[in-house]
């Protein structure tokens, strides 16, 4: 196992460090901005004001918050609730539906079933290969805003900071998940797979943010991921009892699914 | 002594597709035997060969191989077997080194001063990106990482695929120094000649049936010489036809017969002698016949 996870690692090495460049500097970038908006915050919050309630929850991040100048909402609104998770649920989308999925489709997959190693440990190995992966990108990201946080004067306690990116990469990873869940257990195409992981994660977001502005949105925003992911109230301390059942019901689902699914399934 | 390869009534069909893959296919292959596997495309080969590695799973009937059961006894399997796909699949961007390395540290049990004989046998080109060599350089490595652990049981799908003629004897080798230590080889090949040259036996498929299995070697059908015999006197094709010591196979014109010898090659050309020839040629009934009598006119 140790074997597969290692060898998943050295193939993606440069992908790995593009990934965590990006992320990483991204987030700076942002975290660089909250100087000057704190400076406009009036403007800002009076513009934001004068928007429907829909439009100025996209805006927001998932609430009603309208000072800009809040280091929580800035956060909220500008790294957790959007571009963080953007980034993140792309490269695990991406990633989940090809641990497995490439090695099928370039047809390495028999290469490696052709060992004494059985298809249960080799979906876990792949499964936390991609975890392991995941875990790079996020944790260096993580540091980094950790670090500069105070730096741009955005005073939040490090340990929510903390807590809340590592709640928003492990919701992004849920997505990955998905993916990679459904290419183990049929013989979905990568792209198939990645579509609907796509389709749960963006279509959540836009669903959960657009159900302000629209009434009959509501309660089919309730079946979104994204509605129970609330960066806001985590960056507070506050408990978020409906992400906590959302990202342990969807670990145990989908590894139940690649379990089931992949333990006896034809290889294409 | 048990086989090491024996399937059952082994049945695959795919989905909802009504044409049956593999249809009840029961074979046995023994320690020290090397069995040429033989059909068309989509015949069923790789079908046995994907079942028999528990990529894909029967609809029907069973397998062992070493004594395990393909389906439920998966992991102990592979330890005995040594497994080459058709067209290889490889990492393009990994040198064949670390692949090996990868590949060895999954088996276990991989002696390192025999793979470097191997890699020495074949001139593997092990530390170039597998994506930058040819296809026979490629196909030397799938040879390699199916060798190196000494399996007790080998499956290769067209092996020879892409390499030299220099490297075919590689492989020959290699397979003979397998069979010689009592390892079981189930070859496919679409090289009929390369069957008949390496192969203790050969199983036909078609349509998802074995239709034939046969012995080769000498003192079997296809080692026994065929006589191409024209008599002066057409007269004695009749007497020449019931001989003792010939078979008659067919006749081409008046006084021109083609014979096998069902017995040895001397009593066979004492028969011959007793009759006035213009022309003799000797030759073998060669597993293309032997192919083409299944796959040619009767297809």
């Amino acid at each position: 196992m140790k074997a597969t996870i290692l060898w998943e690692l050295k193939q993606r090495r440069t992908a790995i460090l593009w990934w965590t460049l990006g992320s990483a500097l991204l987030a700076c970038l942002i975290l660089a901005l909250y100087p000057s908006i704190r400076n406009q915050a009036d403007q800002l919050n009076q513009a934001l004001n004068s928007l429907p309630d829909g439009i100025r929850q996209l805006k927001t991040g998932g609430t009603n918050s309208v000072n800009v100048a809040d280091p929580v909402a800035f956060l909220n609104a500008n790294v957790f609730y959007s571009t963080l998770p953007i980034v993140w649920i792309i490269l695990a989308i991406t990633r989940g539906s090809a641990v497995l999925g490439r090695d099928e489709q370039n047809h390495t997959l028999e290469l490696l079933l052709a060992r004494p190693i059985s298809r249960i440990r080799l979906l876990f190995a792949k499964g936390l290969s991609l975890i392991a992966e995941f875990a790079v990108v996020s944790v260096a990201t993580v540091v980094l805003i950790a670090l500069l946080a105070p730096a741009f004067k955005l005073h939040v306690g490090t340990g929510h900071l903390v807590v809340t990116a590592l709640y928003t990469a492990a919701f992004s990873l849920s997505f990955g998940l998905i993916a990679f869940a459904l290419q183990a257990a049929s013989s979905l195409t990568r792209r198939a797979a990645s579509a609907v992981a796509v389709i749960v994660g963006f279509g959540g977001y836009l669903l959960t943010s657009l159900s302000g502005l629209t009434h009959w949105l509501e309660n089919p925003a309730e079946l979104a991921p994204y509605h129970y992911f609330a960066p806001d109230k985590i960056l507070r301390g506050e408990a978020v009892h409906g992400l906590d059942i959302y990202l342990v019901g969807i670990f145990i689902v989908t590894a139940v699914i690649s379990y089931v699914g992949f333990r006896r399934r034809d290889i294409s | 002594m048990p086989a090491s390869i024996i399937t059952r009534e082994l049945t695959k069909r795919y989905g909802n597709d009504p044409a049956v893959a593999l249809d009840k296919l029961s074979f046995e292959i023994k320690p020290g035997e090397v069995y040429g596997y033989l059909g068309s495309n989509g015949a069923g080969k790789s079908t046995t060969i994907r079942l028999l590695m528990n990529f894909i799973q029967p609809t029907g009937g069973s397998a062992t191989i070493a004594g395990f059961d393909v389906v439920t006894d998966s992991v102990e399997v592979k330890k005995h077997v040594g497994y080459l796909a058709g067209d290889v699949a490889l990492y393009p961007k990994t040198t064949g080194h670390d692949l090996l390395n990868y590949l060895d540290s999954l088996q276990g049990g991989v002696d390192a001063d025999y793979r470097r004989k191997l890699e020495k046998r074949f001139e593997a080109e092990t530390h170039k990106p597998i994506g930058e060599l040819s296809k026979g350089n490629r196909q030397k490595i799938g040879i390699l990482q199916a060798l190196m652990h000494r399996p007790d049981v080998l499956i290769l799908d067209e092996p020879t695929s892409g390499l030299d003629p220099l490297m075919q004897e590689a492989f020959y080798d290699s397979i003979r120094e397998a069979r010689d230590r009592g390892a079981a080889v189930l070859m496919s090949s679409h090289n009929l000649a390369e069957a008949q040259r390496v192969c203790d036996r050969i199983g036909i498929i078609k349509h998802g049936k074995l239709v034939r299995e046969q012995t080769m070697g000498a003192d079997t059908e296809l080692g026994k010489p065929v006589f191409h015999v024209t008599l002066a006197d057409p007269k004695q094709l009749a007497q020449l036809k019931k001989s003792a010591h010939l078979s008659f196979l067919s006749q081409e014109g008046s006084n021109t017969a083609l014979l096998q010898a069902n017995g040895t090659i001397a009593s066979a050309l004492k028969d011959l002698s007793q009759f006035e020839i213009r022309d003799l040629l000797t030759q073998q009934i060669s597993l293309e016949d032997e192919f083409l009598e299944f796959y040619g006119d009767k297809s």
